[in-house]
């Protein structure tokens, strides 16, 4: 599908033993879900709760709308623990399940407080849109492969994210590498359904014609172009075929259905999580989901528990699924927001009863499984509130550098030549995660 | 094999007058040396120093591969070690010379006559001309986009006509669409704010994409083109919604956004904009550092950032000619209604009385003003209040702080101000001038108490000095409104509304009042500029909503023993009694005549006069990081002097001290006709850019349009030159500009749906107007296709051009097929090969319906010539056998409708006819 053959990508090859992934997962939680509501237990809050934060941790903060000595908001959850010692409010609990396989990421952090540049940072590695994303830079790197799915797909559920095309655009990279977004419901690719009265047989009719008459016009241009284009006109016939199949679930079980938690009439993020183990198992590399509506200005509480029952057994379902059929070793589950939520309460003006968090750039929570990691394990210490790092961050930048090096690049080598210069994910910054 | 190429190249052109005094030593050394030897100065020497140390030769040809240059490449051969030898002894040895860019334009003062491009090509063996019938559909493809339709090619019939086939392509308004439609890639042109998704994006900068069709098709030199994008605004009306070149910037809306930090980042992208798009320069590099190979500083970027950042921006609205006499018409009518009131003997006294009422109205200023959708408040003189356009959408509280001045305050004025930034310089943000107000609450406390003292202060009714439902905001609800859209001259005026209190407040002078002034009609139709009056008067006594408005209370004159009224102002102020008294029937008159009044339509643009501003570095470019201050200004390297205004930024760029942008304009038009620019990195032609191939035809061309001015002569000595009438080349096309043969090239989006609609004579020719929204089925991922209006039946037939451009999710089928996203300047799109393109070719609705009525077409004609009808409708050819054999099944006569709709797919989506060849 892919026609990109660039001497430096295989300079970004490093060496023998890695790479530990070959595709991607991304679950992606649009709006920013609270951490502290989830993964990231600070006994603390409730002690504070209604009041102020200490003085010194209000200083450097940036959020929106609160003003930074705006009272503490204590989790109204209960708490468990894996055998790890990982923490999991209530509403997040269904995820325990797969706790051997996960490995926190506490520290997180990121530049920029709102959604949309803080989306297109977390993807592009900036916050202004007009980079490649993540997706777009994995697909060029791992280069050509032919198939008849997109290699990079993109799978909505929820509100629509603020970042927009730049979460899965492909910047100044060849437009091909751009995600690949399917609908929930109508046609899922643009252009894919038959036209009219157009049958399966009609269109390969035509393509078959199509066929014949290029290579006359290629015999007498030998450009090799017009062989290309050709296939890719015999390969979007078979799209027609493929995705359809592709989305037809009739074939899965109950067991994997009551799994996942999806019905295979209902477009949902756990169908998506279904659709995303079935485009891994026919080629597809880079799987990006897009869900949620996790922007808990207000009711952060009951909106957290909402979102939880609409993913947690979903993702705990597909990582269970992967294993079962050996592809979580070699697939790099990621999971999180744009950034955090605060500690702090923000009360609507609005006359809203049930108080939220406001967005918190600083340090938030994010978890990765697969690609060989050894789950059941945390990085990143926060202070008693969680509002900094207490033993250094995760920037964005570095997450992106250590998510590339799981898929066997050199974060740094990885460039593509625009505008006189070499680009690449992480611009100038980002170190490789030692501890991963 | 370099060095030959570059010995072949000096003697094509050694027959030239103006051709420097050079050395194929010099091209050696540029490939091996130059990047650490030239941009870097690396090892203590330039190339370009006229002595150059020993130890330059002996590391050449050094055996100790350590110390061998050029570093990690392979040692230059015996041959090239000859050429630099000799030209290192040389006694007068040529200078290794500046960067190509920055050289000054050659001097074409050469007697030759004919075509300039043929004078660079005699001597090189071209391929032969292409067949005059395809050199015709060639012509109409690169001059207008769009084939001839058969009718067309047939009146065309001599190879004689190549110059009046050129010049009635050039003069056709097709021409101007069809260059528009590559610069509005380098403008970033779009119709939404772009970053954060669907609510509240749309913005009106359509008039901008006409002014460059316009431009093209007026054949607008290439110095007032330029020279008006930049200032149009500053040089005359009618260039002014030019501008939107810089202001087509993305902007965010985003709740809780500082307006600040979004302001800056759109002059950055301006400044990279106008450095990529017309200096051909990464001048957006200096914006965090100095790069040692730079030809601009971070101090320069900053100079040349201060000189873009000397505005406000705004709405601006632009009214037609028509409708600018249509509203001085409009004008006289209402004077003569003013006039006439003003000798009706009745009102004299009315009108005395009401310009003398004494004002029992107090402006406190307010202590606090605070808004949860960030807006950037400005207090300004005589407690006016600004809050500045284009930020945040949705549901926005204003919230003021005020100390009460008098006690037993009985009523509140909310007095609402226009502004020029707002759209149509009305009283507000929303696109249309509305202004809406969903709930007014008040709170009063004691001075300094707790915020749990506020007392809710109970209103009991609200009126208006114009019109609407005012009562609606004192009624507790959130989800009734008032909203103000006056008609004509009425949308620039202010309004006044009085909220009376149930009961006077009886808490002492100096307690703490908090005004909520709701707004939830989303479409930001939130107030741009306001100003809170208290009263202790009863309404009987209170100067009400009928007072003398704000913008005229100056003028009336206050001495001790009278009050007069200026008579500059005598007309307005009659006209603003009959209103504001609703005095019958002239205001009824006056008000139908305002009902006729044509606004135009707005473009974004600046605000009238510039804003003194302290010009600082940004770290890391960040805008609440300013380093040193700096003056506006032009890197030296580039200009001697001192422009420091947008206007002389813009002079500059459009004078002969810039030898950029003719470089930058001529690879770019060459680019559009060959596929391939002169360098491949058109918007960097400094020193990390591409080589140009052919610099020295480059070079005579840029210097040739420098001079004339024209795009229309540039691109027809392209057209007429023997390098572009030569047949197609064939093989793999190389991915740099090269002479022999025309390239083969895929067309871009609009150009395939374009002709696609062209061929069935579905294509709408309508010039300019509102982008239009061509169908789509189903959902865009980032929500409905109805926003800001619903597709319209001949919206699916309007040229690619005009298609609604959507910056977080396009129009799909112009974006599979390589359509930049807008977000930044595109100076060159990729040619991909992708399945999803080829799906939106196969099926994409008007695409298909355009193969449905072309096989109602060919239905129609004498069966036997149907298939040769077919193909000289869409390929302006007959079939050759090999075709021939294919259609062989389509030879019998019972061909059904189907299996021809079936056959014109298939025309349609043929590798030729998608192509430039």
């Amino acid at each position: 599908m892919l026609n990109i053959a660039l001497a430096n990508i295989l300079s970004a090859k490093p060496e023998a033993g890695l790479p530990r992934a070959k595709r991607i997962i991304y679950l992606f939680q649009n709006g920013g879900p609270s951490q502290l509501d989830m993964f990231c237990y600070k006994p603390m809050l409730e002690k504070f709760a209604g009041q102020p934060l200490p003085e010194s941790l209000q200083k450097n903060q940036s959020a929106t709308f609160i003003d930074t000595n705006a009272a503490v908001l204590a989790s109204r959850f209960s708490w468990s623990q894996d055998r790890y010692g990982n923490w999991y409010s209530d509403p997040a609990k269904p995820l325990m399940k797969v706790a051997d396989d996960l490995l926190f990421l506490h520290n997180v952090k990121t530049d920029v407080v709102n959604h949309g540049p803080a989306q297109t940072m977390l993807h592009t590695g900036m916050p202004i849109p007009g980079r490649p994303s993540l997706g777009s830079w994995i697909s060029y790197g791992l280069g050509s492969e032919a198939k008849d799915l997109p290699d990079y797909v993109v799978l909505n559920s929820g509100r629509p994210s603020f970042g927009g095309m730049s979460l899965y655009g492909s910047g100044f990279l060849p437009a091909e590498l751009q995600g690949v977004p399917f609908a929930g419901t109508g046609e899922p690719v643009p252009y894919l359904d038959y036209p009219r009265d157009i049958t399966t047989s009609d269109q390969q009719q035509v393509v078959q014609r199509i066929a014949k008459l290029n290579q006359v016009h290629f015999n007498q241009f030998r450009d090799p172009k017009i062989i290309a284009r050709t296939k890719a006109m015999e390969l979007a016939a078979q799209m027609q075929l493929s995705i359809p199949d592709l989305l037809d679930l009739s074939e899965e079980s109950t067991d994997t259905l009551e799994l996942y938690g999806a019905d295979p009439q209902v477009h949902s993020f756990a169908r998506n999580c279904l659709y995303a183990r079935r485009l891994l198992e026919r080629g597809s590399r880079i799987v990006h989901l897009v869900n949620g509506d996790w922007d808990m200005h207000t009711a952060v509480h009951s909106g957290t528990e909402h979102q939880c029952e609409l993913s947690m057994r979903p993702i705990a379902g597909l990582i269970t699924d992967l294993k079962r059929c050996g592809l979580l070793d070699d697939t790099l589950v990621v999971w999180g927001g744009e950034f955090g939520r605060t500690p702090q309460t923000e009360v609507s003006p609005l006359g809203y009863k049930e108080v939220g968090r406001d967005h918190h750039p600083d340090a938030f929570t994010m978890f990765l499984a697969g690609a060989g990691i050894q789950g059941g394990r945390a990085i990143g210490q926060t202070d008693d509130f969680g509002m900094y790092a207490t033993d250094g961050s995760t920037h964005i930048h570095d997450l992106n550098a250590t998510i590339l090096h799981l898929l066997g690049f050199d974060h740094e080598k990885l460039t593509y030549r625009a505008e006189g210069r070499e680009f690449r994910l992480t611009d100038v910054h980002g170190t490789v995660m030692e501890n991963v | 094999m370099r060095f030959f190429c570059s010995i072949l190249v000096l003697t094509f052109f050694t027959g030239l007058s103006w051709c420097q005094d050079s050395h194929p030593a010099i091209e050696i050394l540029r490939q091996n040396c130059w990047d650490c030897h030239g941009n870097k100065t690396k090892g203590g020497f330039d190339l370009r120093d006229p002595e150059l140390p020993d130890y330059f030769w002996d590391s050449l040809i050094s055996d100790d591969e350590e110390e061998r240059m050029p570093k990690d490449k392979s040692p230059l051969t015996e041959t090239e070690l000859a050429i630099v030898k000799d030209w290192l002894g040389m006694a007068d040895r040529p200078h290794f010379p500046e960067h190509w860019a920055f050289q000054k334009l050659p001097d074409l003062s050469s007697s030759d006559q004919g075509n300039l491009i043929d004078r660079f090509t005699s001597d090189i063996e071209l391929l032969p001309s292409q067949p005059w019938p395809q050199l015709v559909r060639r012509y109409y493809l690169a001059l207008t986009g769009l084939y001839p339709t058969p009718e067309q090619a047939a009146m065309w019939h001599d190879p004689a006509q190549a110059t009046a086939l050129v010049d009635h392509l050039l003069s056709a308004s097709a021409y101007g669409e069809h260059q528009a439609d590559w610069w509005l890639d380098i403008a970033r042109y779009a119709d939404t704010n772009g970053y954060s998704q669907d609510k509240d994006m749309h913005r009106n900068v359509w008039l901008y994409r006409d002014w460059v069709i316009g431009a093209f098709n007026a054949d607008m030199p290439w110095r007032d083109f330029v020279r008006y994008q930049i200032a149009g605004d500053l040089h005359a009306e009618e260039h002014a919604p030019a501008v939107g070149f810089l202001r087509n910037s993305m902007d965010s809306l985003e709740g809780g956004s500082v307006p600040e930090k979004f302001r800056i980042e759109q002059i950055h992208d301006r400044l990279r904009t106008v450095g990529q798009g017309l200096l051909g320069l990464t001048v957006h590099c200096a914006q965090c550092h100095d790069h040692r190979f730079d030809q601009i500083s971070q101090a320069e970027y900053y100079q040349m950032f201060a000189l873009l950042n000397q505005d406000t921006e705004a709405y601006v609205l632009h009214p037609t000619k028509e409708q600018k006499q249509l509203q001085n018409q409009l004008k006289q009518k209402v004077l003569k209604q003013v006039q006439l009131a003003q000798s009706d003997p009745k009102l004299q006294m009315d009108y005395l009385h009401w310009t003398t009422q004494r004002e029992y109205w107090h402006y406190p200023e307010p202590t606090k003003i605070f808004s949860l959708a960030g807006y950037g408040f400005e207090l300004q003189d005589n407690q006016e209040i600004f809050a500045p356009v284009g930020r945040n959408g949705g549901e926005v509280v204003y919230e003021i702080s005020l100390d009460t001045p008098v006690p037993n305050i009985t009523a509140l004025k909310l007095q609402i101000l226009p502004d020029p930034g707002n759209p149509y310089g009305s009283l507000g943000h929303c696109v249309n001038g509305e202004v809406s107000v969903s709930l007014i609450e008040v709170l009063i406390k004691p001075a300094g108490s707790a915020d749990s003292e506020f007392e809710v202060v109970r209103l009991s009714s609200a009126e208006t000095s114009y019109q609407g439902a005012a009562n609606q905001i004192v009624d507790g609800k959130k989800d009734s409104h008032w909203g103000y859209l006056g008609n004509g001259p009425m949308l620039q005026r202010s309004v006044d509304v009085i909220v009376q209190f149930a009961n006077p407040i009886h808490h002492p002078i100096g307690s703490e009042m908090k005004v909520s002034i709701h707004q939830r009609m989303g479409y930001k139709r939130n107030i741009g500029r306001f100003r809170l009056g208290l009263t202790a008067q009863p309404p009987a006594y209170q100067t009400g909503v009928d007072a003398v408005p704000y913008e005229l209370q100056n003028h009336i004159e206050n001495t001790d023993t009278s009050i007069q009224v200026n008579d500059n102002y005598r007309d307005q102020m009659w006209e603003a009694f009959l209103q504001r008294t609703n005095v019958q029937p002239y205001r009824g008159e006056i008000d139908k005549l305002y009902t006729q009044w044509p606004h135009g339509n707005t473009f974004l643009g600046f605000a009238n006069g510039p804003v003194q501003r302290n010009h600082h570095m940004l770290d890391q470019g960040e805008w609440d990081q300013p380093l040193d201050q700096v003056t506006p200004g032009i890197p030296v390297s580039l200009h001697k002097g001192q422009p420091n205004t947008r206007l002389d930024f813009a002079d500059w760029l459009a004078s002969d001290q810039n030898q950029l942008t003719p470089r930058v304009l001529v690879n770019h038009v060459w680019q559009q006709v060959f596929g391939t620019g002169f360098s491949t990195t058109p918007g960097d032609l400094g020193h990390s850019g591409a080589s140009p191939t052919q610099l020295r035809l480059f070079d005579a061309l840029a210097a040739d349009f420098a001079q004339h001015g024209s795009f229309k002569q540039l691109i027809r000595t392209i057209a007429l030159s023997k390098l572009f009438q030569q047949e197609t080349r064939t093989g793999k096309q190389p991915t740099t500009y090269e002479i022999s043969g025309f390239p083969r090239f895929r067309m871009r989006a609009e150009e395939i749906r374009d002709n696609v609609l062209l061929v069935p004579g579905a294509l709408n020719r309508q010039i300019g107007g509102p982008s239009v929204m061509p169908p789509i089925k189903g959902t865009l991922p980032m929500g409905s296709w109805t926003f800001p209006w619903n597709t319209r039946d001949h919206d699916r037939y309007r040229r690619a051009l005009y298609t609604y451009w959507r910056r977080t999710s396009p129009y799909p089928f112009l974006n599979v097929i390589d359509a930049p996203d807008a977000t930044q300047i595109c100076v060159r799109r990729e040619r991909s090969v992708s399945p999803l393109h080829a799906l939106a070719t196969l099926n994409e609705e008007v695409l298909d319906e355009c193969a449905y009525r072309l096989a109602q077409q060919v239905q129609q004609q004498p069966e036997k010539t149907r298939l040769d009808w077919l193909y000289l409708k869409v390929l302006g050819r007959e079939p050759n056998t090999a075709e021939r054999n294919i259609w062989q099944d389509y030879s019998h006569s019972e061909v059904t409708h189907k299996e021809w709709y079936l056959a014109c797919k298939v025309l349609l989506n043929l590798d030729e006819f998608t192509h430039h060849q």
